[in-house]
Parts: structure tokens; sequence; C-alpha cells
């Protein structure tokens, strides 16, 4: 009978599901792990950029298990730690950087590396000009004296030893496998570091898979991960689930509530430590009202700055002052804030002759951010009482920087919202990037041309290479500047939250290096 | 027409005897009600336009908030009733602008065969291969992420199944004996189309379109997920849905009601849509 | 082909014309302005469009669908990468789909307006109507939070793919590791299948059963089925040997262009499930403009569409001999 066999298809099916659910015990089928495993999950793309001279963006968190630079900076020490390169000194005019290299360090490949090779990294990293590269642009040439000893000639002072520890462009790799493979053979995706995983598995759609190198420098006597797993979910909901059932090791950003729901579970710990990113929305001072300084200050004073910090980042932010973060050095703790006081927002308002609700402005941020979304939903209820209407667009991140590289200036936003992080642990990051003026617009995004300001951090930058105090008073007076002209809202700055294992030991959230976990020196239980 | 006195008699007759098609209708008209009267039936219409009480947010569903509030404060009642105008309107308005461009040139393919017919029926091809993600992507780069936008791009990307269909509708009409009357007795090509054809060859059509219209829904509700469709504060459920997938595991209520809301219109709409093909393709019903 | 060189045109239209820069995105959000002006030349960005397109087709004819700008790897290799995986999945759903709608879609016809068929219509109804992601959700409390007993997301467990990896042979997990031994891997896969192959049938299972119901319907009243039942045929034998055949041409024409249609529209479930398929693929590609990505994506399910088609064309002139002689 068809119908028969038909039935008989049909429970075999439900039987085999049956049998999948519950055929292993505690519902998930898994093999013997004598190895501790380390999983994290990214909520974006992990190797975006295979090539160590190019990279600059998300695989920051696995170039650093790969691959090493000269130095680590410590922020909260102030100090640089010693890795590929155990000390270095300076000259007195700054131009002569000297750094002695550590023996018996060994790439994944077998050969030894030298001073050559540190040579040969970094000037292919300054030949592509690819990422970062410009941290290197004071160095005129590199010498190599002997096998263990570098020599950087600089044609201006610049702070190389925190060029060497930036998490982007200072990776030290071998070139070798290039003059056999040819230049792409990084892209494709291959490693050549010194770092203590090395690469065992990677290909489109799968997870990057990294084990331990058995030669590494540094040893593996204690207790270490043995493998280490990067993979990519972009549902929050999931990575905190798996969080809570001992799946997931580290994940780079959960939505508050999810932090909320697993506050509370005792396999979990939460760490939260000041981070370098900051909240801006910049002012299109080229566009009237807004070349008005006390137009801008009126718009300052009124953003609610604790509402947000408290409603939206659940305490997990405080109020900026100046572009500079916290914990960064060249901040300024005792920088003047704008306050949140709307009589005070209407006076300035009406000094600079605007008439209630005449005054529409744009607003755009990134879409699918929900701080910012979020941010910007309650500066517009706050702008409605001083009779001000905000209109708040989200847009995707590359359309928004279009609109404000658009060639028609009538066309660009009034108020762009953005966050920064530095590419390395220096107020220039910030200063220069973000304020000086430009030729072609590139990120700043207020279109604020102040030469005064100009001359001020480029002197600092390069005192910063001799003498970092003198350094410190330039950006101070820089970031005076700032805060008078107001050319941009300075809202908060971050706090990293991370929902850990309670059992993972050594984990120190480095604000100069986002979302990293030197996975070597943590301990699994 | 035929097709329209058929639908007259037959339908109250059939009501009493289909349980199903009855709740459709009811179901249906019940939201439609809502959708007209939400602005009035809803405790906290301002919510939509932008206002925000971040104290509130997040509160599980209670008497003062039946449907619970969101991250902002927003009660979700009033966002779910006032966003039955927002799909249902917009869906139907979707529905409506690809019944106008595929109809006009499936009857023109239809009737008039020929090198038209094949360029309309190549045209209706290659959009049909096009991932109408990308439409809608592209129009939202180019004139920006809104309801109105989506609305237009599904369009842009539906009209040619109801081209399809009335084409093979026309096709076969062309050639039954009132039309072939008709043309003897020299009325115009157009006279013929929209007085003698349309008409019995738009039922498939109004079916096919009654079914779509949840599809639609779901399709702008897909838009809003990826940030392509409404914005924020537009309370567009697909929207609500989308707002609410980083809570779904803590604050259960922000993704459920919405979804809820989706599921029972659409299901009510296929509902109807069902009852109405059932009613008008009805052959003898034999019994096996 | 045409048809499909007719796609490639508007396709390469569209994703060039919008706004958008793709040198800028393949540099990174925090690339200079001369990087990006760099990186405008080296993918050939300055060059007039219909080079471009031109470049492009010499290319594709090669066998070369360009680098993704978002992942940075060759088109191929992503869609090689990803369309078994959405394969596996879509054809999952559509064999649950097939084996739970037809026969329920025959029973219900066998008494129609009875309780059972009414109570079937409604399942189908509102398993079309659900919207996908919410059923995911759904899913994923009652299975693996409430009831523990299946996973959550991916594919595989890590731990799997970390210490007893499937090598890649036919892209399909379950298939590839029951054809190398590897039973953790195949009981890990297959685990991690049910979910979202379950959340993807949802579409196709109510609208198997409706379309069964119907043709079957149709059919009954015809005066050929009439006579068997006359001769004396059981109803079941009649239904399923006899009427069932008239009603796969139009199920089968409906399935190919569903499965066209799922291998890129099921972003949301792969989205929910993180599962690595071209749906999710797709949609990213789509949003940020990543241009070469889309091209190679549209032309590929271009070509499977039109295959598929002609497919089914074949085995429904096997099925139905009305067909071949027309």
């Amino acid at each position: 009978m068809r119908w028969r066999r038909l039935a008989a298809v049909l429970l075999a099916g439900l039987g085999l599901v049956g049998l999948s659910a519950c055929g292993s015990a505690g519902g998930q089928a898994q093999p013997k792990a004598e190895a501790a495993v380390a999983d994290y999950a990214s909520y974006t793309q992990v190797m975006v950029f295979w090539d160590p001279s190019d990279s600059y963006s998300n695989e920051i968190i696995a170039m650093p298990q790969m691959y090493e630079t000269l130095l680590r900076y410590d922020p909260q020490t102030d100090k640089f730690i010693p890795v590929l390169a155990t000390s270095y000194e300076k000259s007195q005019d700054g131009l002569t950087w000297t750094f002695h290299l550590r023996h018996n360090v060994h790439f994944h490949d077998g050969s030894l590396m030298t001073s050559a090779n540190v040579k040969a990294s970094i000037e292919r990293t300054m030949q592509r000009g690819n990422g970062a590269a410009y941290i290197w642009d004071a160095v005129k040439s590199i010498a190599t004296p002997d096998k263990y000893t570098v020599v950087f000639h600089l044609s201006t002072p610049s702070p190389i030893d925190f060029a060497a520890a930036s998490p982007y462009a200072a990776w030290i790799f071998n070139t070798a496998p290039l003059k056999q493979h040819g230049q792409n053979w990084f892209a494709k995706g291959h490693e050549d570091g010194t770092g203590p995983y090395e690469l065992q598995s990677w290909s489109n759609g799968q997870p990057l898979v990294l084990k331990a190198f058995k030669d590494y420098w540094g040893g593996w006597k204690g207790s270490h991960y043995t493998k280490l797993v990067f993979q990519t979910i972009q549902s929050s909901s999931t990575r905190a689930q798996m969080l809570e059932s001992g799946q997931l090791t580290f994940t780079d950003f959960l939505p508050f509530q999810e932090i909320q729901s697993l506050k509370s579970d005792k396999n979990l710990k939460v760490v939260v430590t000041p981070s370098w990113q900051n909240l801006m929305a910049f002012f299109n001072t080229k566009k009237k009202p807004l070349d008005n300084v006390l137009v801008r200050q009126a718009l300052s004073e009124a953003f609610p700055y604790q509402e947000v910090d408290q409603d939206v980042m659940h305490g997990y932010a405080t109020q900026s002052r100046g572009p500079v973060p916290l914990g960064l050095w060249g901040h300024d703790p005792s920088l003047k804030q704008y306050h949140y006081n709307l009589s005070q927002a209407k006076a300035l308002l009406q000094q600079a002759g605007i008439k209630p609700n005449t005054l529409n402005l744009t607003l755009t941020y990134t879409a699918g951010d929900d701080n910012e979304s979020n941010a910007a939903a309650l500066y517009k209820a706050s702008l409605a009482q001083i009779g001000v209407n905000l209109t708040v667009k989200p847009m995707p991140w590359v359309a928004q920087w279009n609109l404000a590289k658009a060639t028609n200036p009538a066309q660009r936003q009034d108020i762009f919202m953005m966050y920064w992080w530095p590419d390395y642990a220096n107020p220039y990051s910030f200063l220069f990037n973000l304020f000086h003026t430009e030729k072609t617009v590139n990120f700043n995004l207020a279109y604020y041309y102040n030469s005064g300001f100009d001359k001020l951090i480029d002197q600092a930058n390069i005192d910063s290479g001799v003498n970092r105090s003198e350094a410190v008073k330039l950006y101070d007076q820089a970031q005076t500047m700032l805060v008078q002209d107001a050319p941009a809202i300075f809202v908060f700055d971050e706090e990293h939250v991370r929902v850990i294992p309670k059992q993972m030991h050594g984990y120190y959230d480095n604000p100069a290096y986002t979302n990293v976990v030197f996975w070597y020196d943590v301990t699994p239980n | 027409m035929i097709a329209a006195r058929r639908l007259g008699s037959s339908l109250r007759f059939y009501l009493r005897g289909n349980a199903l098609t009855s709740i459709g209708i009811f179901v249906i008209g019940l939201f439609i009600l809502v959708a007209l009267l939400a602005p009035w039936l809803a405790p906290y219409p301002g919510d939509a336009l932008g206002q925000v009480h971040p104290s509130d947010a997040l509160l599980a569903p209670s008497a003062a908030h039946l449907m619970g509030t969101d991250q902002l404060g927003r009660d979700l009642f009033s966002l779910v009733l006032l966003g039955a105008r927002v799909s249902l309107g917009a869906g139907f308005v979707t529905i409506l602008f690809a019944l106008v461009i595929g109809v006009t040139l499936g009857l023109i393919a239809g009737y008039s065969g020929g090198w038209l017919d094949e360029v309309i029926m190549r045209l209706t091809d290659i959009v049909l291969g096009f991932p109408s993600l990308l439409l809608a992507v592209a129009i939202a780069a180019t004139l920006g992420a809104s309801l109105d936008h989506a609305v237009l791009a599904i369009a842009l990307s539906w009209w040619p199944w109801y081209t399809r269909l009335i084409r093979s509708q026309v096709i076969s009409l062309r050639h039954a004996d009132y039309v072939q009357a008709a043309r003897l007795s020299g009325l115009g090509r157009a006279r013929i189309l929209l007085r003698h054809i349309l008409p019995n060859a738009l039922t498939p059509v109004v079916v096919q379109a009654s079914m779509d219209l949840g599809s639609v829904i779901l399709t702008l509700a897909g838009l809003s997920f990826l940030g392509l469709g409404a914005q924020p504060p537009t309370p567009e459920w697909g929207l609500i849905v989308a707002d609410g997938q980083n809570y779904v595991l803590t604050n259960w209520w922000y993704v459920t009601f919405p979804g809820l809301a989706i599921l029972i219109s659409v299901s009510a709409l296929n509902l109807v849509g069902d009852g109405l093909n059932d009613l008008l393709n009805r052959r003898e019903r034999g019994v096996l | 082909m045409l048809v499909l060189v007719g796609l490639s045109v508007l396709t390469f239209i569209i994703t060039r014309v919008a706004p958008g820069d793709p040198a800028a995105l393949w540099m990174g959000p925090r690339a200079s302005a001369a990087q990006i002006a760099r990186a405008t030349v080296e993918l050939g960005l300055n060059r007039p469009l219909p080079v471009q397109y031109g470049i492009y087709m010499w290319d594709l004819v090669h066998g070369n669908l360009g680098v993704s700008i978002e992942t940075h790897q060759p088109v191929l290799n992503n869609i090689a990468a990803y369309l078994p995986a959405s394969l596996e999945l879509v054809t999952s759903g559509m064999l649950i789909a097939l084996v739970l709608g037809l026969p329920l879609g025959v029973l219900a016809a066998m008494r129609p307006g009875g309780a059972f068929d009414t109570l079937a219509r409604l399942a189908a109804v509102l398993s079309v109507s659900v919207p996908t992601f919410w059923l995911a959700f759904l899913l994923q409390i009652v299975f693996f939070k409430d009831l523990g007993l299946l996973p959550l997301a991916g594919r595989v467990s890590e731990l799997v793919t970390v210490l007893e990896p499937v090598r890649h042979i036919t892209g399909f997990m379950t298939v590839d590791s029951m054809l190398e031994g590897n039973w953790t891997a195949f009981w890990s896969a297959l685990q991690h299948l049910v979910l979202p192959a379950l959340t993807i049938a949802s579409y196709p299972f109510g609208l198997i059963l409706r379309m069964v119901r119907a043709s079957l319907l149709d059919v009954i009243s015809l005066d050929h089925v009439r006579l068997l039942r006359a001769l004396g045929q059981k109803r079941h034998t009649i239904a399923f040997r006899y009427a069932l055949k008239n009603a796969l041409p139009a199920t089968l024409t409906v399935l190919s262009l569903t499965f066209a249609y799922s291998l890129t529209g099921t972003f949301l479930v792969e989205s929910v499930f993180n599962w690595p398929g071209l749906g999710n693929y797709t949609a990213q590609a789509v949003v940020t403009n990543d241009y070469p990505a889309v091209m190679g994506v549209t032309l590929v399910i271009g070509v499977i569409y039109v295959v598929l088609n002609l497919v089914v064309d074949l085995v429904i002139a096997g099925i139905d001999p009305r067909v071949r002689y027309v």
C-alpha cells in the first residue's frame, strides 16, 4: 500500500530527527577534548586583511596571536613591555632610535628572526603605504649594524616607541615566502609570524583555527590554551546564549541587555575597563548658522549628557573632556566641559539671533548602532524643548561618510555622529585626523580649518618624539581651543564591558589593543 | 460581469459552510478597523511620533503597558496598533502598484502577441531573476531608506508575477467565443480588452494578489530588518521585530507581539485569498 | 542565454551607478583619502563604465568572478564555500516540507470540508504566514533554551571543527562526514541542521499542502476518477497513484521557484542560526554594495534558475505524457 510506505518514510524521518536529538548526552556531540580550546566570537568578519602590512580592520583580534611587534604598550603603568625587542634607546635629538632584539626567536616556518627581518617587514609596510603605514612616516632609513640590532634614522622626531607597539602596521614577519610565492601569498590566507599561535585551518565560511606554536620563545610552561577558534556570529543574543552555556570563551561586543541578564550567571564574571573609544557629534562649521560659535555652544549645552550615560549606556560611559579619551596620555582631567543647561542654551541661541522653532538640523549616524540611535533620539527630544527641530537619519557607514564628502557642500549633513579610537597610543591620532585642516575631506567632519590649531598639534607631535611633557603642554592648549570653539559635541568616553568565564585568569583589557585578548597570557582555569 | 455575478450568489452559500474563510474575513476586518481607529485607540500615540521615556525602558506587559515597552520606554501596544495602518497600508499600496504595472504589461503582451509579447516576456524574465534585495538597496542608497522607497522597490520586483498570470489568462480568453463575437462586430481593441477580457482575466490575479499581500508584508519586514525600509520611530511591525532581536531571550515581549500581529494578519489575508480561490474556481465538488 | 546577459547588464549598471565607494569599502573604514584614491586606480574603478563591464565579462568567461570587496577573497571561492551550505539547508528544508506536506495534502483532499481538512488548511496557512526569523527564535527558545535538546546555532560544534574537522568533498557536512566515517561530526552536523531546516521548511510545507490538496480536488471531480471509484478502486489508491500525478507538475514548478528564491532569500534564517550560507553572504554584499560579490551571486543564481527550470520541465514531461506532444 502506497500510503503505508509513505507513513514509513515519515516515521523514519522523524525517528532520525529524534535520534539525533537524543543521540548524545546533553544534546551536543562532543569529541574528546584534551586540548584547552578558547572560542572567540566576533560580531563581524574576522580575517579581512591577511597581510600584516595592510592589516587595518577586525583581524586585529587574531593578528597578535600569530605575529608580534617589537614592544607592547601598557597604559596602566604607562610603560612598554619588551616583546621582540628587549630594550631600546633614543638619541638626545630624538632622531636615532636603537632597538636590541631578543635572541632565539623563530618564525613559524622554523627560520631564525634577525634584524634583517625587522628591517624587511617595516620597509615593506612603509613601501606599500596601506593601513596605518603613516606611523613610520618620519623614518628616513633603517640600519642593521648586527644580527640583533636595528637602528631607525628619522628625518624629524617622532614617537617611534609608540609606533613600534602599534596594533597596526608594526608586525614583524618573514618576507622569505613572499619571494618564493609572490606578494599576494599572505592575502590568500597564509601567515609566517613569531607569535605563540600558528595557523591550523581557515577557509571561507569556516572559523579561523590556530594551534599552539611549540617552538615559541616564551615556552609553554604552566596552563595555556592550546587551540584558538575565531568565528563570526552576528546575532548578539546567540553569542550571549553561547557564553552562558559555556560554548564561548569571549565575544567582542554585547548590547547592555544581554550583559544585564548574564551578570547574575554564577559561571561568568563582568570586566569593565575604560576604553579609548569615544563618541562625538561634529557640527558642520561651514554651514549657517552652525558657523556661529554661540550656536554651537548652545547646542552643546542642550545635549543630555547624564541621561545618555545613565539610560543609554547604563553607566558604562562618562562624559568626555575634549576629544582625547580618559586613560590616554594627553588627556586633561581639568579640561572644561559643557553641561546640560537648557535655559542657558536658549539664551545663547537668542543671543545669536535664532528665533525658536526656526532652526531645522539633520543629524546622521551609522545605521545599526543602538547606542547612537538611542542617544540621537534623546538629543532630538531635548532640542525640541528649546525650539530646535532635529531630523535624525541613520545611514550605512559608507553612505554616511560619502554624504559628508559630497562635492556640493549644501547637501552635507549638519551634525555627523561617529566614534573614534586611535590607531596607536597617541593623542595626535585624535587631534590630527579629526580636526586638522584638510584639502580633501577625510575625517575632519566638522570642516574645522584653524591654522593656529594645526601649528600647535604638529609641533606637539614632533615634541612627543623628544620630550613628552612638552608635547602634553601643547596638546592641552590645542584641546582648550577646541572646547572653546565647540566644533563638535564631545559626548562620552566608553568603557569596555566584557563577560568572561569566571575561571579565566590573566585577562587584561588593554585599551591600546581594542578587543584583543592576548590568549597566551590567559590561563584557562 | 460573469465573474462578479458568480461571486455574489455563491458568496453567502459558501460562507455559511466554510468556517475558515469566515474567520479570515472577520480577523482581517478587525485589523482594518483597528488600523483606521488606531490613533484614538492607542493609549500612548505620541510614542510613534518620537516621544521617549527612557526611565520606563523594557517593562514587562502589565495593565499600564499591555504589551510592555521597548528600550526607550515606548509603549509596544500603541506601536503595534499604529503599526497596523503602516504595515497593512504599505502592503496594500505595494500590491496596488505592482498590479497596475503588471496587469497593464500583461494585457498588452497577451493581446498583442508577436514581438511586443516577446520583449515584455524577456523583460519579465530579467526582472524575475534580478535579486529584489539588490533593487531595494540601490533605491535606498540613491533616494534614501524609507518605507515609501521600500514599497517602490518591492512593487518594481513584484509586478512580473501578475504580468505572467494575466498574460496566460488573456491568451486563453483571446479565443473565447464571446471575444470573437465582439471582434467580428467591429469593437475596437482597447474596448475589447477593457470590457470583455479584463474582468474575467482579473479573477486569478485578484486571488493571487490577496494571497501576496501577506508575503509583501513579510518582505517589508525583512527589508526593515536590514535597515532598508521604515526608519524609527515609524511603527512598522517588521521594524519593531528587528529592533527587538537583541532582546529576544531577555525581554520576550518585544519581539513576540509584533511578530504575532504579522502572523495573524498575514494568516487572515491568506485565508481570505484561499477562500476566494476556492470560490471562484469551483468545479463540481466531487467526493472521493 | 539572452536573459542572463540582460541580467548581467542590469545588475552591473545598478551596482555601479548606486552611490557608494567600493574603493573606500576595500581599504577599510579608516583609510585616508590618498589610500582610497590609490585603491580606486588599482581596482580599475576610474575607467569608463562600459570598459569596466567589458573587463568583467572577459574575466567571467575565463572563470574569474573578481574579488569580493568585503571579504577580500575571490568571489568564486566565497560562493563555492557558501553555496553548498545553503544547498544543504534548503534541500533538507524542502525534503521535510515534501515528506510532511504531500501526504497531509492528499489526506485532506480525501474528505474536503471535514475536521481534518480544516485543521490541515489552518496549519498550511499558519506555516505560510509565519515570519521566518520569528519562528527561528521560537524554535531556539523551545529546543535550546527550555528543552536543551538541540544546539543554538552554527553548522557543527566548534570542538569538531578544531579536533575532528570534516574534509570538504560535496560541501554537505552531513554527507561528507558520512563518507569519511566521521560519526561524531555526522551527529553534530545533523543536530545543527534540524532547527534551521525546520524553519526553512515551514513556507514550502504550507505551499505544498495547499497545492496538492487543490490539485487533487480538481482531479477528483473528473470523470475518469469517478469511473475508477465506481469500478471499486480503493480511495487511497486512487488518491496516491492516479490523482497525485496531476498535482505534481504544478507542485514541482512551485517547488523549483521556491528553491531558487530560497538560496538567497534565507538570509534571515541564516543570520539567526549563524549558518554560513549564500543568503547571509548576499545580504551583506548587497548592503555594502560589494559589487563583484553581488554580480557573482546574481549570475550564479541566474544560471541555477535556468538549469532548474529545464530540469523541472523535463521531469514534468516525463510524468505527464500530454506535455510531450504539445
